[in-house]
């Protein structure tokens, strides 16, 4: 644990990359933690000017129903943190442990885990989602349960093949010559020095995650409306976008910087 | 330096070249001077991470800005006679003196061919990369250089790929290539390391050969005494980064003056070797310095039988004239040299 | 060789088998019955009762699915619940518009990372910009990238039509017009991800000892790099065009709504959100078995090529 712990604490911090992705991901938590005091308006309450361009009042216009842009780009981020973090868990929570087993163990258990892992990692994740979101419908809990039922495969994978490589190193080795159980190796030896990479992966499944959500709402199968949700607020925003194109382009600019923050955070080396 | 090579028309001059990797602020060249004569064979040996070889890459303007800085001068003359300063050359400059007024074959010929190409495109490339030629005649100018090499079936050479034919086969194509342009200088880098014994006679024969007729000058690169001594008119042995010793290839080996030389020759395999006299091999104690952290004082006086305390760890010796037309860079070559 | 390659091509059977069932069992099993689907939620328990006995769909779940898998061996999908056309009829007339904006995205993804990855003049301010281009193709969802595209060059320039579809007979130039757009969008995943692979594999070979030699016969940095340097990068691109292709089912689902454009993507979409189960479910499978063979399809020209690496 110290070791790799040290290493993991010490690199990233001194990668501009990371803080860079650190600041923006700090930057979109702190805004949509404090929409309720940030926002000027409600944003789901319809107001008489509809569509109307960026002003001192609405800083960036109002969309079809009259609604303030920047209060629903606000709010808009609550949804969207949520259904990463979450599937990222859970994610987390089935994948870790499938990969600790299966790297472990080894053997025939290993081999057809990982084939039906590599099975569903080629089955394109956003159609999957897309049908069973269709299937189950769409709602908060539902999305994160989808979600992280797509992502964890290449969690397991990865935290497979890290478990297959310390198996194999010295210090095991000692902990099963000195008599450690297999448990015992796993929460000792194993799982510590996979945690800098469960990290990074899960900072690589919440930037996933929140990509494919933003995708299912633009296609009509995300959070339901009224609340406020990027996806679905670009997708109504593409028919007015030579009207106030802020509309569309406000919650875009919201995902993009949401998602590189953590997939820059999530692909720092070392 | 010796009197009757002194007289000879001068093709290369390196001066005070030295060379700093940027990864790692590792100084691989310090101070390293010498010069070659055209048509002159002269041997640069050390054991590897001497180096050597990074003295012939600096040559060919190989080692990239982003990679080593280098500073010193190597002064080459070039087939027009104009003098041109290597060192911090313009790119575009350097481009036509590579394989045209130098060229350089390299120590592993299994690696050296691009995989995709047939032989007989990659000799043409070399050609027309400084001859204004129609394809025809770089191809017939191509197929007559593998004859030279005495390749068996030069026009089924000519269409094969690297991975059809064997070691010595590519390295005999390398050697075709580099010649393609007649430079007035071959840089071999350790040519047949990685070579049978056999081939390797017959590749050095024929190096020979051709630098006989073409009147090239060779700066051949080698961990290899015994080559050296054969086909070398005068010996470079660098150790650490530095020129150690320099001189007569009869004169350096018979009665080698620097220890680390000496050295060397101990710790070479000899067949024939009287075994009585203690001819066994003795290798040399200790190995090459981390150039990141070089001893104080004589660079080898750690692994040095006649290190003295509060000398030869304090003081760098220079390298300084011996008898025999030589350089030895050694405090004490006076007092040990029998 | 040849048995080798016979063998791997078998796993397609059981593989394509297993996904494919997997698909129609959990749809099945998330969906309960086609029937509540076909009548609506208002439906009556005996109306539901009634078309379930007469389409079958209240025998096991293994019958059904070999039923199914059958009929559709021989083309049969069934008929979409909504248009009550048969399901190749609503297929493959869509098919072809989703090929070609599918095939010309991944070639200019192929030409682009490449090419844009080898340059060699002004390499300090080009490579990052290469490397900064993939990494916005690989982060931003697809409808970001086509929005900013349509607002950049249909609203504020004026030079693209912004979404639509015209078909080659509408004229060469105004079909041009409309997808260009598409496959710019569609593109620009597979270009961060095919520019990444290729950055690594140009990286390592430039270390070898034969781009040196190119360098020592005098050639120039851009005649190393593209002859020399791209042509032995490649391979791992072209491995990733065919892992790709699943990936660019997903893209096209996208960029065909975010477009209107007519080709299966934008039939997925509709079919799910229609709830029109035949069709989805044919589609699910020409998507699914198409990732597997194609999988399949890449891992065959791997060892084709690059006889080092063996297959088990």
């Amino acid at each position: 644990m110290r070791g790799v712990g040290k290493s993991w604490r010490r690199g990233p911090l001194g990668s501009p990359r990371f803080l860079v992705g650190l600041g923006m991901i700090g930057a979109v938590c702190l805004l949509s933690a404090l929409a309720d005091s940030l926002a000027r308006f409600d944003p789901t309450r319809s107001g008489v000017f509809p569509l109307s361009p960026p002003d001192a009042t609405h800083w960036l216009g109002t969309d079809e129903l009259g609604r303030d842009i920047v209060s629903r780009v606000l709010y808009g981020g609550r949804p969207s943190l949520l259904i990463g973090i979450g599937a990222a868990a859970l994610s987390t929570l089935i994948g870790v442990p499938i990969g600790l087993v299966a790297g472990y163990v080894g053997g025939r258990l290993d081999r057809l885990t990982m084939q039906l892992v590599n099975l569903l990692i080629s089955v394109p994740g956003l159609i999957l989602a897309l049908i069973i979101t269709a299937m189950i419908g769409p709602s908060l809990t539902n999305l994160v349960l989808v979600l992280g039922f797509v992502t964890w495969p290449r969690v397991a994978r990865l935290v497979r093949g890290q478990a297959l490589a310390i198996r194999e190193t010295v210090f095991v080795e000692a902990a099963r010559a000195a008599g450690g159980g297999a448990a015992w190796i796993v929460r000792m030896h194993i799982l510590p020095n996979t945690l800098a990479i469960i990290a990074t992966q899960f900072s690589l499944t919440v930037a996933y995650s929140i990509f494919t959500s933003a995708s299912l709402s633009f296609l009509g199968v995300g959070i339901p409306p009224p609340t406020p949700d990027w996806g679905g607020m670009v997708r109504s925003g593409l028919n007015y976008l030579a009207l106030n194109p802020t509309m569309a382009l406000a919650p875009s600019v919201a995902v993009a910087i949401t998602v590189l923050g953590f997939f820059f955070l999530g692909s720092t080396r070392k | 330096m010796n009197a009757d090579i002194a007289v000879q028309e001068k093709l290369l001059e390196v001066d005070g070249l030295s060379a700093t990797f940027r990864s790692n602020s590792v100084r691989a060249l310090r101070d390293v001077s010498f010069r070659i004569d055209a048509g002159e064979v002269v041997a640069l040996v050390g054991e590897s991470g001497s180096g050597k070889s990074t003295t012939g890459l600096a040559i060919m303007g190989l080692l990239e800005r982003g990679e080593a800085s280098l500073s010193g001068s190597i002064r080459l003359v070039r087939k027009s006679g104009e003098r041109a300063e290597l060192v911090g050359l313009a790119e575009n400059r350097m481009r036509s003196v590579r394989g045209n007024d130098v060229a350089m074959i390299f120590q592993e010929p299994m690696s050296s061919l691009d995989p995709i190409y047939s032989v007989g495109d990659q000799i043409a490339e070399a050609i027309a990369a400084h001859q204004d030629l129609p394809r025809a005649r770089v191809e017939d100018e191509a197929l007559r250089l593998l004859t030279i090499m005495a390749i068996p079936d030069p026009a089924k050479c000519f269409v094969s790929y690297p991975h059809q034919l064997s070691g010595g086969m590519r390295q005999r194509v390398m050697i075709a290539m580099a010649l393609s342009c007649r430079p007035r200088l071959l840089v071999a880098d350790e040519p047949t390391t990685a070579l049978d014994v056999t081939i390797q006679a017959q590749i050095i024969d024929q190096l020979g050969i051709l630098q006989r007729d073409a009147g090239m000058a060779v700066l051949f690169v080698t961990h290899d005494l015994g080559l050296a001594a054969d086909l070398a008119d005068r010996v470079l042995v660098m150790y650490a980064g530095q020129i150690v010793e320099a001189g007569p290839a009869d004169q350096v080996f018979s009665r080698p003056t620097m220890p680390y030389t000496a050295g060397l020759m101990r710790s070479r395999p000899r067949i024939g070797a009287g075994r009585a006299a203690g001819g066994q091999i003795q290798p040399i104690p200790g190995g090459v310095p981390d150039l990141a952290r070089l001893p104080t004082g004589c660079t080898f006086h750690p692994r040095c039988a006649h290190a003295v305390t509060g000398r030869c760890d304090v003081t760098l010796p220079a390298l300084e004239p011996a008898d025999g037309g030589r350089a030895v860079r050694c405090l004490r070559w006076r007092e040990i040299t029998p | 060789m040849l048995a080798l390659v016979g063998r791997r091509l078998l796993t397609v059977i059981p593989s394509g088998l297993i996904v494919t069932a997997l698909l129609f069992f959990s749809v099945n099993g998330l969906i309960g019955s086609p029937a509540e689907l076909m009548l609506g939620t208002d439906a009556t328990l005996e109306a539901i009762a009634e078309l379930n006995r007469q389409h079958g769909f209240d025998r096991p779940l293994i019958t059904q699915y070999l039923e199914w898998m059958g009929k559709a061996l021989t083309g049969d999908f069934g008929r979409s619940f909504t248009t009550h056309q048969t399901v190749a009829e609503a297929i493959l007339p869509r098919l072809p518009v989703t090929l070609e904006i599918g095939i010309a995205a991944i070639v200019l993804a192929t030409f682009a990372a490449t090419t844009f990855s080898s340059v060699t003049s002004a390499r300090v301010v080009v490579r990052p910009m290469a490397t900064g281009l993939a990494i916005v193709g690989i982060t931003l969802p697809n409808f970001i990238i086509g929005i900013g595209l349509i607002y950049l060059f249909s609203v504020e320039l004026g030079w693209l039509p912004s979404i639509g579809w015209a078909p080659w007979r509408t004229g060469i130039i105004n079909h041009l017009q409309h997808v260009l757009l598409p496959i710019l969008t569609l593109s620009a995943y597979f270009y961060g991800v095919f520019t990444l692979v290729y950055q690594a594999e140009y990286d390592a070979v430039r270390r070898r000892l034969f781009v040196r030699v190119a360098k020592a016969k005098g050639l120039s940095e851009r005649q190393v790099s593209f002859r020399h340097v791209l042509p032995n990068s490649i391979l791992p691109v072209i491995t990733y065009v065919g892992l790709s292709l699943g990936q660019l089912m997903g893209g096209a689902v996208v960029t065909e709504s975010l477009f209107s454009i007519p080709g299966i993507g934008g039939l997925l979409v509709d079919s799910i959100v229609a709830r029109d189960y035949p069709v989805m479910m044919a589609i699910g499978m020409i998507v699914v078995i198409t990732v597997v063979v194609m999988n399949t399809a890449a891992d065959i020209v791997y060892t084709i090529v690059n006889p080092q690496i063996r297959l088990d």
